[in-house]
């Protein structure tokens, strides 16, 4: 039942049954999930959180902070400014990987669309991935509100993940406006919003730390989020025991992010998993599945159990779906295209021609010419002498002039303009009186 | 072969054509056109001249053909200008009689214009005309001569017609170095469309002349033989042209066209849901024209004219003494009932002026267009002054000689 990725295979089959997970905020809004899910303590989970602004995060709990950007921020943040953010994280990649140290899964939280979630957390992934473990990145998108710019940015930072974390879940912020009452406060919305998001995380570490008889594991997680760029749900609904399905097919259909059932008609992917103490009945089990396919029909189902004693008769069903953002995305900034190289190194040096790609707007060519049978050497020969005739030619070039008689498009182009008591008279009357002719 | 005394030259440079008219003027003032020349004009817009080199051209073509008919050599002319940064205002002056019998004196006279010409003309502008009006003794107006009075005060107002020094010397320097001719005066085109267009008894009960150019309509008032007002507004047929030819997306050549065989001053009623089609270059009718639209176009243009200058002449003040009306002169006045619009903005009995008091070819004189340049003749035959070459500045300085210019000719 195990979907696993080849990629995957030689890191599962290393997998022990004591999983070592790291939590990463990066930003100030994953600096704030890391805060609430500290103060829940996940057993075998580290708590790190990665701000460019000081002061914000000094006011976050967690087992490690880090401050980075001292140079290119001084603590002050990033201004929005994911280059910056970029820059901050670049700086400090020898702490982040000590700090990662020898991690099985890594789970990096950030809002995006902003400076240091944006452009930190795919150096922090990459990191994450150089020191050999599985990286999710779970990444809220911004509120309609914070404009295109944020919105690009963060579609940017997505794709940027994307290519280099394993998976990526992207929520985006507006989706919580229904499970949250008319005339919330600011400050009672994103503590529901973050509180939100560590219940995903929460669910996400219990899923693979108690893996049941169907187990899900961190590929089949991935190998759903892959390919894609990925606009996700995530819901998890607890009930009790007895009558667990019906229970569970009415909150269903009450959660706001379900939106009736209705959101998971355009699901390309739906991960299922129960959580339990492990007395489920296949029936209830069959029950909700019909229930869920009913919604989503076109999707590609996963389900999978975990046994986590403490639920103590309760049953926790957490439901994830991806579904397809493609136009979404093309939208904002053109054709996906990845970065090639995803070292450090080669992030560095991608620095210095910033973000090249995203601008062209163009799609790609419908006939691709096929490559010139030529070594490399050969082909810079010939581009640079294609460039010096180039620069030979425009030394000569001189405008000339035409001995045309320039004619004049109106009577009065060279006059100075008959002004009487500030109108031009040289336009129309009946123009400038407005008179219609019929 | 001939007098210079007696042959006086008038050249307008106007903004549709350039035309010269030769006339010999007898000891009695009795003026017999004997030469003229005429060419369509190049490189003038708004009545000044915007390409040099063009217009001298056409200059002497005109210049020439009216030699060769007049079979003189022109040697100095009397021209006439206009644009629209010539203004007129007017200036007073006073001078107290402090001897001991009060009696105003030659003298006197002269001091009182000497004062009432020390005018503050804004910078770069020059006298064009200081025309004298009629004197104020002790708040006594209207007193033609006060010479022999008797008065404590002495008051007299002079019209100052002015312009810009560098927009003026441009046609002056194109009679003078390119064409090697003298400039007994220049003339503004307005004055000189009145000197020709009326007749003493409109002189004197008061007229207004409106000269409808191509590039510029100019006008006078004149009130008891006295030029009261003058003005330009560089608005004129040419305008008309353009208009037409925006309303109805047409070459400038053929809303000519249009306005000259079609147009109208007055939207009768007769041409509603009239049509005429447009023939293009292959003979074959292209766009039609409605000819309400037409007519449309031209009225508000011209209605518009005529409401400028009528809020100038109420600004002035001098509406109440047209007694004799108002003349039409220029290329605008063959329009069509451009006399029953002008009645109608004005309120006041329109007619059509043509040159008056010209002896020789009648027929090919007598036409309103022409009044400009006859007027310039009508304005030579006035100054009785030997030619001789002068500077510059001594020829506007002379503009303030110029007193007086109807006085007892009128």
């Amino acid at each position: 039942m195990n979907n696993m990725t080849p990629d995957n295979v030689s890191e599962e089959a290393k997998q022990s049954k004591e999983l070592a997970f790291c939590v990463i905020g990066v930003g100030g809004a994953g600096c704030k999930v890391v805060s609430s899910m500290y103060e829940r303590g996940l057993s075998n989970a580290r708590m790190i959180a990665i701000d460019t602004d000081a002061t914000s995060l000094q006011g976050c709990q967690a087992h490690h902070r880090l401050l980075i950007g001292i140079n290119a921020t001084r603590g002050m943040g990033t201004g929005g400014d994911p280059e910056h953010g970029k820059l901050s994280a670049l700086e400090c990649t020898e702490e982040l990987r000590e700090l990662i140290g020898k991690t099985d899964i890594v789970f990096i939280l950030a809002g995006l669309g902003r400076g240091t979630g944006t452009g930190s957390s795919p150096i922090v992934a990459q990191v994450a991935k150089e020191a050999g473990a599985l990286t999710l990145c779970i990444a809220t998108m911004p509120f309609y509100y914070e404009g295109v710019r944020a919105k690009c940015q963060a579609l940017m930072g997505a794709r940027a993940l994307r290519g280099i974390a394993d998976g990526i879940i992207c929520i985006p912020n507006d989706s919580f406006r229904k499970i949250l009452p008319y005339g919330i406060k600011l400050n009672d919305n994103i503590r529901t919003v973050n509180s939100y998001l560590a219940d995903g995380v929460y669910d996400f570490w219990r899923i693979l730390s108690y893996p049941g008889e169907m187990s899900t594991t961190f590929g089949d997680l991935c190998s759903m989020l892959q390919g894609k760029h990925a606009k996700s749900l995530m819901i998890s609904i607890e009930v009790p025991q007895g009558g667990m399905a019906e229970k569970f097919c009415d909150d269903f259909l009450k959660h706001p992010l379900t939106d009736g059932g209705n959101a998971l008609a355009d699901a390309q992917s739906v991960l299922i998993n129960f959580i339990s103490n492990g007395d489920v009945t296949i029936d209830e089990v069959r029950g909700i599945m019909d229930f869920i396919k009913k919604y989503a029909k076109k999707a590609f189902f996963k389900v999978g159990d975990s046994m986590d004693p403490a639920m103590n008769g309760r049953l926790r069903v957490a439901v994830l779906t991806a579904s397809d953002a493609d136009a979404e995305y093309t939208a904002f900034i053109g054709r996906p295209t990845e970065y090639k190289d995803k070292s450090i190194d080669a992030l560095k040096i991608q620095l210095g021609q910033p973000e090249k790609e995203v601008q062209n707007n163009r799609p790609d060519p419908a006939i691709v010419p096929p490559p010139p049978n030529l070594t490399e050497e050969e082909m810079a020969k010939i581009y640079q002498q294609k460039a010096k005739g180039f620069e030979a030619k425009l030394g000569k070039l001189v405008q000339g002039s035409l001995n045309f008689e320039v004619v004049s498009h109106s009577r009065f182009e060279k006059t100075a303009p008959t002004v009487h008591k500030g109108e031009n008279l040289d336009i129309p009357t009946f123009i400038r009186k407005s008179i219609k002719l019929n | 072969m001939h007098k210079d005394t007696n042959i006086i030259v008038g050249l307008e440079i106007g903004t549709s054509k350039i035309c010269a008219a030769v006339a010999e003027v007898d000891s009695n003032g009795a003026i017999t056109i004997i030469g003229f020349g005429q060419a369509s004009s190049e490189g003038v817009r708004k009545g000044e001249i915007v390409d040099y080199d063009k217009a001298a051209n056409v200059v002497r073509i005109a210049l020439t053909q009216a030699e060769q008919v007049g079979n003189v050599e022109i040697q100095s002319i009397y021209l006439g200008v206009s644009g629209s940064h010539i203004r007129a205002f007017t200036s007073h002056g006073f001078h107290p009689i402090l001897t001991a019998d009060r009696q105003i004196t030659e003298q006197d006279v002269s001091e009182v214009l000497r004062n009432a010409k020390t005018v503050n003309l804004p910078e770069g502008n020059t006298v064009i005309h200081a025309i004298r009006q009629n004197f104020t003794v002790d708040g006594n107006r209207e007193v033609r001569n006060p010479v022999g009075m008797v008065g404590r005060r002495l008051e007299v107002d002079v019209l100052v017609v002015y312009g810009m020094e560098t927009r003026l010397q441009n046609p002056l320097r194109l009679v003078r170095d390119k064409l090697c001719l003298e400039v007994e005066h220049i003339v503004f085109n307005g004055i000189a469309s009145l000197l020709a267009t009326l007749d003493v008894e409109q002189k004197e009960i008061g007229t207004l002349v409106i000269d409808l150019g191509a590039g510029t309509t100019d006008y006078a008032v004149v009130v008891d033989g006295l030029i009261k007002h003058c003005g330009v507004l560089a608005v004129g047929g040419d305008h008309i042209t353009n208009d037409i030819s925006c309303g109805f997306r047409i070459p400038l050549g053929r809303a000519e066209d249009l306005k000259i065989k079609h147009g109208s001053a007055i939207i009768s009623d007769s041409v509603k849901g009239k049509y005429i089609s447009l023939a293009n270059e292959f003979g074959l009718n292209s766009k039609s024209i409605s000819l309400e639209n037409l007519h449309l176009i031209m009225s508000v243009r011209l209605q518009e004219i005529f409401e400028i200058i009528y809020n100038d002449l109420q600004e002035e003040g001098i509406l109440g003494e047209l007694g004799g009306g108002i003349v039409i002169c220029g290329g605008g006045s063959h329009i069509p009932g451009i006399t029953d619009l002008c009645e109608r903005v004005f309120q006041l009995p329109t007619k059509i002026g043509t040159p008056k008091g010209f002896g020789g070819a009648n027929s090919t004189i007598s036409k309103p267009e022409l009044a400009t340049v006859l007027g310039l003749i009508k304005f030579g035959s006035y100054q009785n002054r030997p030619v001789k070459r002068m500077s510059l500045k001594e020829l506007f300085s002379r503009a303030f000689g110029f007193n007086g210019l109807l006085q007892g000719r009128a």
